[in-house]
This record gives C-alpha cells, structure tokens and sequence, in this order.
C-alpha cells in the first residue's frame, strides 16, 4: 500500500517536472523567435513576456492575470474532467458561448430575481445550458459511436450562428454590433478585489473557480463516481465487462464538462468589465486556451489552477510585449509549443524512471558489497 | 439553366479541395497515424502559398506561378506533417494531443508571420489562374461549360490525384503494404515490412495533399488569405469517415458535403431556395447540423484502419 502511494506521488512529480520542462522549452522558443524578428528589443520583449507585464503594469497587472485566468481556469477544469474519462472534448468554444449568451440573456430579462440572486441564476441557468449543449454530442458518441472531436467541433459552430441569431432576436445593440451590457445589479460582487488591484477587473469569480477546481479534484479522486469515469477513460471494455454502465459515464462526463466550460463563459460576461458577445463568425478562444491548459496540466484539476495561472500570465505579457513593437499572438505560438512538447511526457516519464531504477539499482548493489565486505 | 452552371461551379470549388484533402487524410489513417492535424496543415500550406505569390506576382504569372506556388504548399506540409510524424511515430506520444496542438500552432504561426512581415492579418494575391476556356474539350455541351470554361488546372489535378490514389490501394503494393501497417501492424513487421518508414512515408505524402489542399481551396474562393480555413480540415475528416476510407467512396462523399456547403453559401443565387425566406445563420449552420446527422447514421457501420491512433511499439507483439 505504502510503496504504491510512493510511486504515485512520482508519477505526478513526473508529469509536473515534464510540463515545466516543456514550458522553459517553450519559452526559450519564444526568445529565438523574437530575435529572429527584432534582435535589439528581444531582450527587453522577453522579460516583459516572462514577468507577466507586471514590471510595467504593477499591481493592476496582478488583479488581471486573476481576471484573466478565471474564465479559461474553468474551461480548463471542466475539459480535463472529459478527457480524464477519455472524451476529448474539443467543444469547448460552443459551449462557453452557450454559456454566456445564457447569461446575459439572463442577467438582463430575468429582473424580477432578488439581490444577490440577479448573478448567481445566472450562472446556474448558464451551465445548465452548457451541460444541454454538450448532451448531443455525448448521447452520438454514447449511442451512435460518433468522434467527439468531429461532433463537438461540428458544435462549435453550430453554437455561433445560433448564438449570433439569437442575440440578433434579443438582446442587439445595433450600434456597436454586439450584445447589450448586463445591468449592474447583476454584476458579481468584487469582494474588494477592485481595492486591492486598482483598475483591473478580478473578482469573486476567481474563488469560485478555485472552489470548482478543488470539488472536481475530489470527486475525481475521492468518489465511486470519479473512480468510474477514469476506469471507463483507461479501458471502456473492461469497465463493461465489470458492470460499470460506460454510455451513462460517457454522458455525464461531458455533460459536466460543458456545464462547467459555460459557466466559465458566464462568469467572464458577469464581471461586468464591459465586455460583450461580439457578433461575428469567430469562435471564442477560451475554448482552445482550456485545450491546453488541460492537457498542460495532464488533466489534473489542481494542475489546472498552475497552468492556467501560467498561460494568463503570458498573455498579460504578451500585452504588454505590443509596445516593443512585437505582435501579441507569440504567446499562442508558446502555449501550442509548450503542448506539443508535453505530448512527449510519456517518454521524459520513460526516461525519470529508467534513471530512477538505475540509481536504485546501484544503490542496492554497493549495499549489497558492503554486506559482504562486512 | 444559368443557375445549374452557377451551382456546379461553385460546387467544384468547395468539391476539389475536400476531396484532396480527405485523400490527405486517407493515407495517413490507412497507414496507422491519426491525422487531426489537417486543418493546421491546411492552413500552413495555404499560407505558404499566399506568402509565395504575394512575393512572386512581380516576376511570374498565370499558370507557372500556381504550379510553383501548390509546390511550394506541397513543401511546407511536408515539412509541418514533420513535426506530426516526429511526435507521433518516433516519439509515440498521444496523437490526438500533438495534432491538436499542432492546429493552434499554424494558426498562431500564421497570424504571427504575416503580422511581423506584411503589418496585416491578410496576405494579399490577385488571381491570374483563371482558365477562360479550354479549346476543343470547351465546347462540350453541358459537361464543357462545367468542367472546361473558367476553370483552373487544380481541378484536373483534383481529379487526377483520386485516379492515382484509387489505383495504389487497389493496385499496388506499396498500397497494400500502408493498409496492412494500418490494420495490423504487428503482422506487418513480421513480413519484413518497416512500419515505421512507410508510417512516415504515407504522412508526408499526407502532408503534401493536406498543403495543397490548403492552398486550391484558397485559390478559387478569395484574394487574400486571412489565415483561417474554417473548419475545412474537420470537414474532410467528415468525409473520410462517411467514405469509410475507401478511395471510390470518398469521391461520392465529398460530393454530398460540397453540394450542401454550395446550398449554404450560395443558396441568395438560387431562386427556389431564396424565396423560402429562411435566415441566412440557418443556411451558415446547414452544413454542420447534416454533418452530424450523416455521421449519427452512418458511424456505427463506419469502422476505420484497426491499428489507426496506436503508435507501433516493436517490443509490444
């Protein structure tokens, strides 16, 4: 029992030293890509890109990489809860755009709720439309044995030109193109975050967002259920053949997945930061940002939190990077190397411990001499 | 009778790059490697082609320009398909994962470049392939005007790449030798055969048509690329799927989904379907929602290459 845990906690220091390697990697691909594009402001570009602008924004670039980290910390939560049961679900634009139209639609029509209820409906009302959303392409996978990835990007579009002719029917602000802003009282309380990082955006939602990663990882680890759905991601024959009900884990596992990717999109548009639904044919990135963010994590919904405190964090550089004349999209350019890189964990985790295995093998073996010797 | 010769087109438009490109996914899949990454290879290959003749319009023109340009696509593939292959096959890393990043890859790459380089997201081309009318074969009634007049030579190639692939699986035995790393690739490597290098083989020969698929389906449709294809590579893959990875198939598959995405962006030019008064997002959505209930009917049946997704491990027998 004892040597199992052991080799657990290994396993995890394994794929966290893996994912840090990927990222230096990544970064140092970032460096050699600025100086090939502008040697004289790479080295000044590069520490604003690593430190997160916060040498130029202060305090306020704190309160941001909060802010920013909210939404796609949650989009990244509930798709490394799919791909943990081996659902890869690629749906996650759909959803988050789901989930905000819901929202707003909510916040601003729903005007007969009370108090604080005027943000936390919302919410609910968000997720449930995302857990909805992701129900189709879980019952064709569950039952029609259709690929996730094909039917949830088929979705994701879906879920635009719905979006875009529903806003047009609701809730349109003809003159800038977008959706209206949500009342104030239905903006989420800021808890005094305002105070702490002037100028920024962060609020309560980043703690609720902590608050899910931590009740996924529970349930993921803690509970039957949580058991099930990662015994049905490593192997769906054998969970059949043990009586575990495969199709319904299937099921639910996305249907949680989307709910919790649209509730990220609500919280985003719930700030209040003056945000809106643009109304366009592009797909929301936060979508594939929780892509990344999950598997950088390898779908651990504490490494979440990590990863996705990292990516906010080069994207607030990558801001800031703009003023040295560099184009922001690097940052894109990092995050998707980084992933590429970690896709090779299992062979640096080959690698950990066959040295592991060896530095055990030689110790065994002098201990081995000295007992002879004595 | 305007309105057919308009639709069949348009048709060929959207019909010649599915086709190349679901061609691009065949091989690699036939072969064992998942290829997700199309749309990233797409996308790549049509911007190395736009990069190509933004630069190049000064010195060449007309047909040798394209020619060059779908080269220089068909290169850029090769080489992306690469990184696929590097991770895929001799790393065996978790295909999915290296393709899906590999696609936010080209399209950060994309917009990267072309900001740095050009100061705008769109790179610029103007079209000078056009093939007015073919003589003699032109003047075909009915099939002349659609094939033969306005036409451009990445048609024929289109038609002349299903040719040569129908043929290698049928007929080859460098054909037969990819299916079987696909279906068995232990049994395979027990007849001599060297899974990995024909693994990589079929994925560069991927990554040329999956480049160039990029690039014919710019080419036609608009004069500058922004650095998207829209959801171009899934779609293949739809039609991959619906084909059930057999060449003859494909051709009728891509068909089917070139037709509906004619109806859905041209259906303004159709009499009949303009007057329904429907909305035009309804018509954006067309596609995607028969998509989905295509492959709901047909992906039970659908069962691709045994071995397709595994990355081959010698000692694993």
């Amino acid at each position: 029992m004892l040597k199992r845990k052991r080799s657990l906690n290994t396993d995890s220091l394994a794929a966290l030293s893996a994912s840090v390697l990927a990222a230096i990697v990544g970064l140092l691909l970032a460096l050699v890509i600025l100086l090939i594009c502008d040697a004289k402001n790479a080295w000044p570009g590069f520490l604003t890109l690593i430190t997160g602008g916060i040498r130029e924004g202060g305090i306020k670039a704190i309160g941001d990489i909060l802010y920013q980290a909210m939404p796609i910390m949650m989009c990244g939560a509930g798709l490394a809860f799919a791909f943990k049961a081996n659902v890869f679900n690629i749906g996650g634009g759909g959803q988050f755009l789901m989930g905000s139209f819901v929202a707003i639609y909510t916040a601003i029509k729903w005007e007969f709720l009370p108090g604080v209820l005027r943000w936390i409906v919302p919410l609910i009302v968000a997720a449930l439309s995302g857990a909805l959303w992701a129900l189709i392409p879980g019952l064709l996978k569950a039952y029609r044995n259709v690929n996730v990835i094909i039917s949830t990007i088929m979705m994701n579009y879906l879920a635009r030109y719905l979006v875009n002719s529903l806003i047009k029917a609701s809730i349109y602000n003809v003159t800038t193109g977008q959706s209206k802003s949500i009342p104030a009282a239905a903006k989420m309380p800021t808890l005094g975050l305002d105070k702490l990082f002037p100028g920024s955006s962060a609020n309560i939602g980043i703690f609720i967002t902590i608050a899910v990663c931590i009740i996924i990882h529970i349930i993921l680890n803690k509970t039957t259920f949580g058991y099930e759905l990662k015994a049905c991601g490593l192997n769906a024959a054998a969970c059949k053949y043990a009586g575990i009900r495969e199709k319904r884990t299937i099921v639910v596992s996305i249907m949680i997945s989307g709910a919790l990717v649209a509730l990220g999109g609500a919280l985003l548009y719930l700030s209040g930061s003056g945000r809106n639904i643009r109304v366009y044919d592009t797909q929301p990135t936060e979508g594939f940002t929780g892509i990344s963010i999950a598997i950088l994590a390898n779908n651990s919904p504490l490494g979440v939190i990590l990863s996705s405190l990292f990516i906010s964090f080069l994207t607030i550089g990558g801001q800031y990077i703009q003023s040295y004349g560099f184009v922001k999209e690097i940052v894109n350019i990092v995050t998707s190397s980084v992933i590429y890189l970690s896709a090779f964990t299992l062979l640096l985790r080959v690698f950990f411990d066959s040295a592991a295995r060896k530095r055990q093998a030689k110790l065994s073996h002098t201990e081995s001499e000295k007992g002879v010797t004595t | 009778m305007d309105v057919f010769y308009y639709v069949a087109n348009m048709c060929l438009c959207f019909f010649i790059p599915l086709l190349v490109v679901a061609i691009a996914g065949l091989f690699s899949e036939k072969s064992g490697v998942l290829n997700m990454c199309l749309e990233g290879i797409m996308i790549m290959g049509a911007f190395a082609g736009a990069m190509f003749m933004h630069y190049m319009e000064p010195y060449l023109s007309g047909q040798l320009l394209l020619i060059c340009t779908m080269l220089v696509s068909m290169l850029v593939g090769v080489l992306f398909t690469q990184l696929h292959a590097f991770a895929a096959i001799k790393l065996k890393a978790d295909q999915s994962i290296s393709a899906m990043a590999l696609n936010s890859f080209a399209a950060a790459f994309v917009i990267f470049v072309a900001r740095s380089v050009t100061g705008s997201q769109h790179v610029a081309f103007t079209n000078t392939f056009r093939i007015e009318k073919v003589p003699v074969l032109g003047d075909i009634p009915v099939l002349g005007k659609v094939l033969f007049q306005s036409a451009y030579i990445t048609t024929y190639i289109g038609f002349a790449i299903i040719a040569v692939t129908i043929f290698v699986f049928a007929k080859t035995r460098f054909g037969m030798r990819l299916s079987a790393c696909g279906e068995n690739p232990q049994a395979a490597d027990s007849l001599g055969i060297n899974v990995y290098r024909t693994r990589n083989i079929a994925l560069m020969i991927s990554g040329a048509l999956g480049g160039l698929g990029g690039l014919i389906y710019i080419v036609p449709t608009v004069t500058s690329f922004g650095g998207d294809v829209y959801g171009y590579g899934f779609l293949a893959m739809s039609v991959l799927m619906l084909g059930q990875w057999k060449p003859v198939r494909l051709l009728f598959a891509a068909l089917l989904f070139s037709l509906i995405k004619t109806i859905a962006s041209g259906y303004m030019s159709i009499p009949f379907l303009s007057g329904l008064g429907l909305s035009d997002n309804f018509y954006k959505s067309l596609p995607y929602i028969i998509t989905l209930v295509i492959l709901a009917v047909s992906s039970n049946k659908a069962i691709g290459p045994k071995a397709c997704g595994q990355p081959y491990d010698k000692g694993r027998r």
